[in-house]
């Protein structure tokens, strides 16, 4: 899950590594965040980061089928070509890895 | 049936309200055909606007934006940036400072435009540095105002949008296929046509004109594809102007140009796309 930094609050746990605009870490994959790190993201200008998720099987399973049914009306009646065929199925398989 | 005596350019002809770009702009090609300009003549004119100086600074030093560095002053940027880099941003905060004030509605959202005109001008850049072909700067200011002919159009005829984006989520055809149907051309044409009103590149119009068939930019094609690409990308992760977007359908040589057919380049832009359109959230909101 993508947070704003703005909305942050200690106790969260970081998903994906947070790299700074060189590319350097600030913050590996794993940490539990707590007021220092949220402040020093504030100060670097980092504007997200993604956060490991908190939901309990039943949120997961309704957010799954909500963002499944977006993606059928997505693709509304366009008819498939190989590009939206491709495009589908990478992005069911990202719903699918939650 | 298209609606009759309608074209682009009586829309834009029609509309009062069509603003003017600052003299800044003008006066900026016009140093900058001069050999002789240095960078810090540059600099002082875009000075002599500060709304627009202390914009294009916010601009490039935000996370979207991808620098890496950190610039404290115009001239800085343009000796950093180069000439063109700079002067691209300044017709981009020129732009969206002339729409300010566009009134929303529940079904044409401002606010939704404008993330996902900076979220396709973050993607459409990382796609030219990726993929080469289009200048990145060009192509982060063509993404940027890629919608501008969506919001004349709203400016000019607001009943007219609001029926084909109803009629877009209802027949579940893109936004841009209704429009043609309906008003017999698309939102890109009125952005073609304030791009000659306004004087940008040749390139900028270009890519702007031919957002939904890039083929037809001729030497401008991997500009046009750029934003083409990323328009549907963002799109597809919910950077949309209207929700929920019916996607537009790639165009299989703008895909393949940038190398998207392959999933092991497609997949990991996916995986980066949401964080770029939370910093273009973050960005617009701070404008």
């Amino acid at each position: 899950m993508i947070y704003s930094t703005k909305s942050l609050r200690s106790g969260l746990t970081v998903q994906d590594p947070v790299r700074d605009a060189k590319g350097m870490v600030l913050l590996p994959a794993g940490v539990v965040l707590n007021d220092s790190h949220i402040a020093q993201l504030l100060q670097r200008g980092i504007p997200a980061i993604s956060i490991a998720s908190q939901e309990n099987e039943e949120e997961m399973l309704a957010r799954v089928a909500k963002e499944r049914e977006h993606l059928v009306a997505m693709f509304g009646e366009t008819g498939a070509t190989p590009e939206l065929e491709q495009l589908r199925r990478l992005l069911t398989e990202r719903i699918d890895a939650g | 049936m298209p609606v009759e005596g309608l074209t682009a350019d009586a829309i834009t002809q029609h509309v009062k309200s069509i603003p003017t770009l600052p003299t800044v702009l003008t006066e900026l090609s016009r140093r900058m055909e001069d050999p002789k300009t240095s960078s810090d003549d540059l600099a002082q004119v875009i000075l002599q606007d500060q709304a627009i100086s202390s914009k294009v600074l916010k601009l490039v030093n935000s996370p979207f934006y991808g620098y890496s560095g950190r610039i404290n002053t115009i001239n800085q940027g343009i000796v950093i940036l180069g000439f063109n880099a700079v002067k691209n941003l300044v017709l981009s905060t020129s732009v969206m400072e002339a729409f300010k004030g566009t009134e929303s509605s529940e079904v044409f959202r401002m606010d939704h435009l404008w993330v996902h005109s900076a979220s396709v001008a973050g993607v459409a850049k990382l796609l030219a540095e990726r993929a080469g072909g289009a200048d990145p700067e060009e192509a982060f200011v063509a993404g940027l105002l890629h919608d501008i002919g969506k919001i004349l159009l709203w400016i000019s005829e607001p009943k007219l949008l609001t029926g084909c984006i109803t009629a877009s989520l209802n027949h579940k055809l893109p936004l841009g296929d209704v429009e043609r149907k309906v008003i017999g051309f698309g939102d890109n044409e009125l952005a073609a046509v304030l791009a000659e009103k306004w004087k940008f590149p040749t390139s900028l119009k270009d890519a702007l004109r031919w957002r939904p068939q890039p083929e037809y930019a001729g030497p401008n094609a991997p500009l046009a594809s750029c934003i083409h690409c990323a328009n549907i990308l963002c799109m597809a992760m919910g950077a949309s102007p209207i929700q929920p977007p019916i996607l537009p359908i790639p165009d299989t040589k703008a895909w393949e140009l940038l190398g998207l057919h392959h999933d092991d380049r497609l997949r990991p832009l996916l995986a980066e796309l949401p964080l770029r359109i939370e910093s273009a959230k973050v960005f617009v909101s701070s404008i």
